[in-house]
């Protein structure tokens, strides 16, 4: 039996405006949980509150109740001053818009978590060449970001997202700011770093992206409406699958 | 059309506020600092007081300085702001406007902002004039007028057109600026993916070079002439060093810490070398400019504080007694004659100080030759020629072998020190004069065998006499000081042979009569000369009220231009660093939210923050500390030209210090803009 990696347990998330008049149901119940080694998709439209969600599992935001339990540890329960620390050692992002810092060649973006954690410099470069050559990314190592198509710059984002080795990988729209081509190989390339064992959790609002996923979250009004598993399927079947669901998901109000 | 002008214009400025106001302030302070100086200029109260014919001077070389100031620094912020609203223009160009309503957009900000900056300087002007005059008046230890004017047309009209000069030429430059740039440029965002920067071996290679030039000329000249040539010399040097040394030098040293692996992988240094690698590309002339700044109003107060309040000293040294005449001797026929001897010249001064009710209370002689010697072994001799008179060509300043010689009787040393030496006739005793190491044991002169007998550590001469040169005092007995007399007296004609025989007296009396008398001394003395054929400068009159009244007058006129020159350069530092403050925290803000992502904690960026900008902003500080002490090298002997004074050092460690205060003080108020915007 395969053993849940991640456990979200009734997360409600409610905004109140500052004067406390207003107040917006973000997350209503959201229960759902993640295997070892799975690869999740969730989909939803804009304001279903997948942002929300991702922030809280990232550890950026805090439920207003509810739980989230990552490999056994409470993130809730987790210090505001160990925040960092916490998602430095054990979850990985990748994010639409890169964030790659333009004062770090490619190296030393994917260098940073590990350095930021104090790995030895000796053990740098072990852990950097395997993950580098996997993404195909060993020949740019030495470039800044803008020397670099978007596609590299998303790989090596990836790269420095599971050079910790983290226990999670969050995906926030990884492929929304890459043409066809570069989605095409960034996506092979997750389905890659899944097959190695890497857990990923990746929103998106991409049909071709849930597809290479195992299973498909849909999330509608803060609650989880729906799920697909890929089962046997493959990635075409798979897609129309997820396309049939959205369209019931968008019939019914 | 107009009206959207100023819809337009008012607009963009509201939206800009946050960069116009310092830049509208620190025009504002120099508008008002040169209307300042302007009206001192024609300041009636001051005019027919002593000083009157100074301040006009000091202050239009100071509204020289500072116009060129206003220009460089009203140019510097010209370019942030349309750095900064760039992307706004190109936006309305976008939007359909052409660049001829960009630039008439443009205009009605310049006149807006400019007139802000006028009205407002004048205001100040018009406030802090009474306080600049009464400050002029306690400078001078004068009383204060009171009729101090209140508003000086002819100055504000004069400030005006300075100003409207360097608006105008903003202005055109912006104009021409504009037009050169395409739209695209135009929305660019302001610098997104810069490459590294790379080391500019040639620029740091000619920054070591001009640094070490300056240095080495601040650190090794000896003479105080040669020191007041050079300085400008080595100024020029270390501003050129400074800048390629900040471009190119800065780069270098980031990269080596970066290429040392070990050191670079930290994480409190990864971050923070890339960032300031990524900084130093930026702000390396901004921050040239602030260490330059810094160092200029370091010397500048150091030197002008150092001369006013050394000024009692200074006269205490340079003047003991209260007054002096030289007795006119030439040499002629080979004969040296007196015009009047020791009792003639008390008698007349007593007479003088009975007619006013004052009393002598003390009168002396005293005597000194000076002449320069070739010195070859243990020989000085007078000729390198055999006709015996005198034939090297005497530049003798520079020349090593050459030492000019003065000598004083053991009565003159007695009566400059009140020490009593005797000497016998082969003896001497020895003092230096200047920074030559030459110290003999024995010395033959004039068919002399003198030995030296006694090193006097204190010069007893006033310093005035000779700091130039390589000069000496040899204090001999009266008989072996008369023999050189005659022996001179004997071989020269010309007026190389430097006799100073002076009376000095002090009296005793109310401050006024004295200065009476010595109008009276003066007078009588020009009716002597002239009855002998010759001028009163000959006796060269010297009162010491009158010196110091002039080194008053001369020291805190330079005292009062250093701190209005240093206000100015301090208010371009503040806004360097303002504006510097602004554009690093937009740059950085993005970065560290990034790193917050990346699993930076808040505490850790905050610090890195810290570290960087501080940094950053007190290596300029660091280095101006720097500069100011390899200066102090060679100011301290171009001091020794102006004051004997021995404040200096002292002097320059307090302005340091409240200089160093000041400067924490601008950065924390404008460390917080950057962090308001960073977090």
């Amino acid at each position: 039996m395969k053993m849940s990696i991640l456990e979200v347990k009734k997360l409600q998330k409610i905004y109140t405006t500052r004067l406390g008049g207003h107040s917006v149901r973000a997350l209503e119940n959201v229960n759902f949980s993640v295997d070892q080694g799975e690869y999740v998709a969730i989909m939803g439209e804009s304001g279903s509150g997948k942002t929300t969600l991702l922030n809280i599992l990232a550890a950026l935001d805090r439920p207003t109740s509810g739980s989230v339990i990552l490999d056994g540890m409470d993130l809730t329960g987790v210090k505001e001053n160990e925040m960092a620390a916490f998602r430095r050692k054990h979850l990985g992002f990748v994010f639409q818009e890169f964030n790659l810092l333009d004062t770090f060649s490619i190296k030393d973006n994917i260098l940073l978590p590990l350095v930021l954690s104090r790995v030895p410099v000796s053990e740098l470069q072990g852990k950097l060449d395997p993950i580098a050559s996997a993404l195909g990314i060993s020949d740019i190592l030495a470039k800044y970001p803008y020397e670099v198509s978007g596609g590299q710059k998303q790989r090596a984002a990836a790269a420095r997202a599971i050079i910790t080795g983290p226990k999670l990988l969050l995906a926030d729209e990884p492929t929304g700011a890459l043409d066809s081509k570069s989605t095409d190989s960034m996506l092979e390339t997750f389905e890659q770093i899944n097959k190695n064992g890497q857990t990923i959790l990746m929103v998106t609002h991409s049909v071709k992206a849930a597809s290479h996923a195992g299973r498909v979250l849909f999330i509608k009004d803060g609650e989880v409406y729906h799920q697909l598993y890929r089962g046997d399927a493959d990635n075409e079947e798979f897609y129309r699958k997820i396309t049939e669901a959205l369209t019931v998901l968008v019939k019914n109000p | 059309m107009i009206k959207f002008y100023t819809k337009t214009a008012l607009n963009g400025l509201k939206k800009n506020l946050k960069l116009y106001v310092p830049q509208i302030i620190s025009t504002a302070v120099m508008f008002a600092i040169m209307y300042i100086m302007y009206s001192l200029c024609y300041e009636e109260a001051l005019k027919h007081s002593r000083g009157g014919d100074y301040i006009g001077i000091f202050m239009i070389l100071g509204v020289v300085v500072i116009s060129i100031l206003s220009l460089v620094i009203i140019f510097y912020a010209n370019n942030f702001l349309m750095k900064q609203r760039k992307r706004e223009y190109g936006l309305y160009h976008v939007l359909g406007l052409e660049k001829k309503h960009i630039i008439n957009i443009m205009l009605v900000e310049n006149i807006i902002t400019h007139t802000v900056s006028i009205l407002l300087g004048t205001a100040l002007g018009i406030l802090f004039y009474r306080l600049a005059s009464l400050v002029i008046f306690k400078l001078y230890q004068l009383e204060v007028a009171d009729n101090i004017n209140i508003l000086s047309v002819r100055a504000l009209i004069y400030t005006l057109v300075i100003f409207v000069i360097i608006y105008a030429l903003t202005y055109i430059f912006n104009c021409v600026s504009l037009v050169r740039l395409k739209t695209t440029e135009l929305l660019l965002s302001a610098s997104y993916g810069e490459k590294e920067p790379k080391i500019k071996w040639i620029v740091f290679i000619l920054g070591l070079a001009f640094l070490g030039a300056g240095y080495y000329i601040a650190l090794t000249i000896e003479k105080p002439m040669e020191a007041l040539g050079f300085f400008f010399v080595a100024v020029i040097c270390v501003i050129f060093g400074t800048y390629f040394l900040f471009t190119a030098g800065s780069i270098f040293i980031l990269k080596m810490l970066k290429s040392k692996k070990s050191y670079y992988y930290k994480p409190e240094h990864m971050i923070s070398v890339s960032g300031m690698l990524y900084r130093m590309k930026q702000n390396a002339a901004g921050l040239a400019s602030i260490a330059i700044l810094a160092t200029g109003v370091l010397i500048m107060l150091a030197t002008t504080v150092t001369l006013y309040r050394g000024i009692d000293e200074d006269i205490e040294n340079k003047f003991p007694h209260d007054m002096y005449f030289n007795i006119r001797e030439w040499s002629d026929n080979n004969r040296v004659a007196h015009d009047f001897t020791e009792e003639e010249g008390l008698a007349a001064l007593k007479e003088a100080c009975d007619s006013l009710g004052l009393k002598v209370t003390n009168f002396g002689k005293q005597e000194s030759m000076e002449i320069p010697f070739m010195l070859k072994g243990d020989d000085l001799i007078t000729s390198d020629s055999d006709d015996g008179g005198i034939s090297f060509n005497y530049n003798f300043v520079s020349r090593k072998d050459v030492k000019s010689i003065t000598f004083i009787s053991t009565d003159t040393y007695a009566i400059l020190t009140g020490e009593s030496l005797s000497l016998k006739n082969d003896e001497m005793a020895f003092a230096k004069l200047s920074r030559d190491n030459w110290a003999p044991e024995k010395v033959n002169l004039l068919g002399l065998e003198l030995k030296n007998v006694h090193t006097i550590k204190k010069n007893p001469l006033s310093s005035s006499v000779a700091e130039v040169g390589n000069c000496f005092l040899f204090v001999v007995n009266g008989d072996v000081f008369e023999h050189i007399d005659s022996e001179l007296t004997k071989k020269y004609v010309e007026e190389l042979y430097l006799v100073k025989s002076q009376f000095f007296a002090d009296i005793e009396g109310e401050e006024e009569k004295k200065m009476e008398l010595f109008q009276t001394i003066r007078k009588n003395l020009n009716e002597y000369g002239e009855a002998k054929g010759t001028s009163c400068n000959i006796y060269n009159p010297a009162m010491r009220w009158e010196q110091q009244e002039e080194e008053i007058i001369l020291n805190g006129s330079l005292l009062f231009l250093g701190i209005l020159l240093s206000m100015v350069c301090f208010f371009a530092t503040a806004l360097i660093i303002y504006y510097k403050q602004l554009t690093e925290g937009y740059d950085d803000r993005n970065r560290f939210q990034i790193m917050e992502k990346v699993g930076l904690s808040k505490p850790e960026i905050k610090k890195t923050i810290r570290s960087q900008i501080l940094t950053v902003f007190f290596i300029p500080l660091a280095v101006a500390g720097i500069h100011t002490l390899v200066a102090y090298s060679i100011l301290s002997k171009i001091m020794s030209l102006l004051t004997t004074t021995n404040i200096f050092l002292l002097c320059t460690g307090i302005v340091f210090v409240i200089f160093s205060l000041i400067y924490v003080a601008i950065y924390s108020l404008t460390a917080r803009t950057y962090y308001r915007i960073v977090s």
